[in-house]
């Protein structure tokens, strides 16, 4: 499932990201990446996703919505 | 160019740099709680035990594989400078995505240490880090640092002091895993017999797999085809592209080192502003908040603005006065000198009353870490005028001053929207257009024109993002780090403020003083009425307005304000109540009109200049006086046809 799809709250493993080159060197960048572990933050029917690093918890990031549609998921 | 050691400090956007900096040196750092605010390079000389030594303040960087402007920034610096030590600033809550970086300066090859700062935070959220054995792992010193109340940053300049004499700390090669570090091993032979020194030819080879874009001329043609080959042989292996395949080790050899130095334990209880932070961003609450917020700003900024216009007014009017005998004995004089008085009077009565709550206001906004939020909140809104969050912050900017919102782009790291939203900024209201409107619409029109004007206004902002980036390429999308919330400091907001304020009147001041004294000429050698004849087919022919109002717009180029007083001048009368005599309600909301959206003020004009280059200037000039145009026509014909 993508990541806007997932509930928020659990642990989620990313499984791919099937966003642009540049936006995949950027969520690299800022510490995303495939097998990670992240944690969802808000509902984000529409807007953009809040999420963190399972085990960064000090570090939220803000993903666009369509973006995170790019990113796929699993509950853990 | 001195010849004094030079020790740099590099690190990830919020890792404290900029704090450091400030605590090592007397100079300020521009210090935000807003990734990217340090945009330009600070440099200062300080004297540690006798020993000088050049401190440099790099923008934040996440990786030395540039996606960011302010990354490149700091890549070219630490390519191009002779470098003597490399402060890695690392935010312990952090530690593994930090450390990621601090891998990547390994390989680059210049002596280094760490300095782990944060240490109390990554306490707060249970995380106990072992700094002795993460030196051991890494083979750098590491120094624990809480830069913001100064804690250890007295061992770390007694190490920058000692460094000279006793630095036998040797970094560890961090080796990835064994199918990628053949392919490293190999290219670090081949560029070894090209090139030796620093950058190392191992950071080199790894940057040869990641993007071979960056590395030097000769490096690359030399190595390009076994490069490519690699390249291929590791996406086939992979599937995915090398510099993922790269990245993704390095996240999890940094991850790995962080697990092994970090003891977890029970997080202390959570902060009272993590809870105040659950509200702002929280989905009903967090717009409520928002909404109230931009009420307060800009109330505060109106409120304080007219009380330090009230003081200044006074003193500045008497100056005025005392050269009005010269208007008959010396005119040209007179006519220069007050040019030269109006220009003065511009900045400091009616510009600097606004730009200085504004700025102090939107320094303490960026402290506080609420600009990623409210990118964060509106991010839904912005990507219906094809732009996301990141573009909300200048325009908020605008709102108060252009010239700040334009500086404020430099945080958009996207080429596309950072120019889509340059171009936008001008059409929104600055405090002088504002002022504008207001005095107009409260003489002859009423609020409801006010507020007719305003949604108009931001109807032409969103029409225009949607069409510019209509023939753009899509932008990524929002990607923003939302950094902790923090209490200001009054004394870095003040000395911030000064900072800027000093940027602001270093820039402008000569320029509007210098416009001004050439507007004194224009009036002094009656060159207004062929100004008027040239303007004649725009102001009277499409908007229906008296010629002499054709010269009001050269001066509404210098200052936006400058039309309500040349207004009454060209039109031969004393106060502004008074041009109802002279022109309808209806020609006046169309020169409201078109003077808002016209073409950005003279200082503006300069800043696009200088941020975004002569093309995006020509751009913004040419459609701006377009869409003014035919804004104003377009309420030509509405008060015609109704």
């Amino acid at each position: 499932m993508s990541l806007t799809e997932a509930y928020p709250e659990k642990k989620l493993r990313i499984v791919e990201i099937r966003s642009g080159r540049e936006a995949r060197r950027k969520l690299n960048a800022m510490g995303l990446h495939i097998d990670d572990f992240i944690i969802k933050l808000n509902s984000s029917k529409n807007g953009p996703v809040l999420l963190k690093n399972a085990f960064q918890d000090s570090q939220i990031l803000a993903i666009g919505h369509n973006l995170a549609q790019k990113i796929f998921v699993e509950y853990e | 160019m001195n010849n004094h050691p030079k020790f740099v400090l590099i690190g990830q956007p919020n890792s404290g740099k900029s704090t450091l900096f400030n605590v090592l040196s007397d100079k300020k750092a521009n210090t935000s709680n807003y990734p990217g605010t340090t945009i330009n390079i600070s440099e200062t000389q300080v004297n540690i035990y006798g020993e000088v030594l050049t401190i440099v303040d790099l923008p934040g960087v996440y990786s030395l594989n540039p996606t960011y402007k302010s990354e490149e920034i700091t890549y070219d610096y630490l390519i191009n400078n002779n470098v003597d030590l490399i402060i890695n600033v690392v935010d312990a809550s952090l530690l593994a995505r930090g450390l990621e970086l601090s891998i990547e300066l390994i390989e680059f090859g210049l002596p280094m240490v760490i300095a782990l700062n944060m240490i109390d935070e990554a306490e707060n959220h249970g995380i106990i880090i072992d700094e002795k054995k993460l030196e051991q792992k890494l083979g750098v010193p590491v120094i624990p640092i809480v830069s913001i109340h100064g804690k250890g940053v007295k061992d770390l300049i007694e190490f920058c002091r000692d460094f000279f004499n006793k630095n036998d700390y040797k970094s560890k090669k961090l080796e990835y895993t064994h199918h990628l570090e053949v392919f490293i091993e190999e290219l670090t032979r081949k560029i070894e017999k090209l090139e030796k020194g620093v950058p190392s030819s191992r950071f080199y080879a790894i940057k040869a797999i990641e993007n071979n874009s960056l590395l030097p001329k000769h490096i690359y043609s030399s190595i390009v085809d076994l490069s490519r080959e690699m390249s291929k042989e590791n996406s086939q292996m992979h599937r995915l592209e090398p510099f993922e395949t790269v990245s993704y080790e390095r996240h999890h050899l940094a991850m790995k080192l962080s697990e092994e130095v970090s003891t977890y334990t029970e997080r202390k209880k959570r902060h009272w502003l993590e809870k105040v932070d659950d509200v702002l961003l929280s989905p009903i609450l967090g717009y409520f908040t928002l909404f109230f917020f931009f009420l307060l700003y800009f109330l505060t900024i109106f409120i304080v603005g007219n009380f330090i216009s009230s003081l200044i007014e006074p003193p500045l009017t008497y100056i005025g006065s005392t050269f009005d005998s010269l208007k008959n004995t010396r005119p040209f004089l007179w006519y220069t000198l007050n040019g030269a008085y109006r220009g003065v009077y511009g900045i400091l009565g009616i510009v600097l009353p606004y730009f200085f709550p504004l700025i102090f206001l939107t320094s303490i906004f960026e402290d506080t870490g609420y600009l990623s939020r409210v990118a964060f909140l509106l991010d839904s809104l912005m990507h219906k005028i094809g732009l996301h969050g990141k573009s909300v912050v200048p325009f908020i900017l605008g709102f108060g001053c252009s010239v700040p919102a334009m500086y404020a782009t430099r945080t958009i790291e996207n080429k596309r929207d950072r120019m889509v939203t340059g171009l936008l900024i001008p059409f929104i209201p600055c405090s002088a257009r504002i002022t504008v409107i207001f005095v107009f619409t409260a003489a002859f029109t009423g609020p409801f024109w006010a507020f007719i004007i305003f949604v108009f206004v931001l109807f032409v902002i969103a029409i225009n993002g949607k069409l510019l980036t209509r023939f753009l390429s899509q932008p990524i999308g929002l990607i923003i780090e939302i950094p902790r919330l923090k209490l200001p400091t009054v004394s870095n907001s003040f000395s911030k403020t000064w900072m800027r304020l000093r940027e602001f009147l270093k820039e402008a001041f000569i320029f509007l003083l210098l416009g001004s004294i050439i507007l004194g000429w224009i009036e002094y050698f009656d060159i207004v009425k062929y100004v008027d004849l040239i303007f004649a087919p725009l102001v009277n022919g499409i908007m229906g307005l008296p010629d002499q109002l054709g010269s009001t717009l050269i001066f509404g180029f210098f200052r936006k304000e400058l039309i309500l007083v040349m207004m009454t001048q060209s039109l031969g009368v004393n106060t502004i109540t008074e041009l109802g005599s002279m022109i309808s309600i209806s020609q006046i909301v169309i020169f409201i009109i078109f003077v808002t959206l016209y073409f950005p003020c003279f200082t503006t004009f300069v800043v696009i200049l200088k941020e975004f280059g002569w093309k995006v200037v020509a751009l913004s000039s040419i459609l701006s006086i377009f869409v003014a145009t035919l804004s104003a026509f377009l309420f030509r014909l509405l008060f015609l046809i109704f």
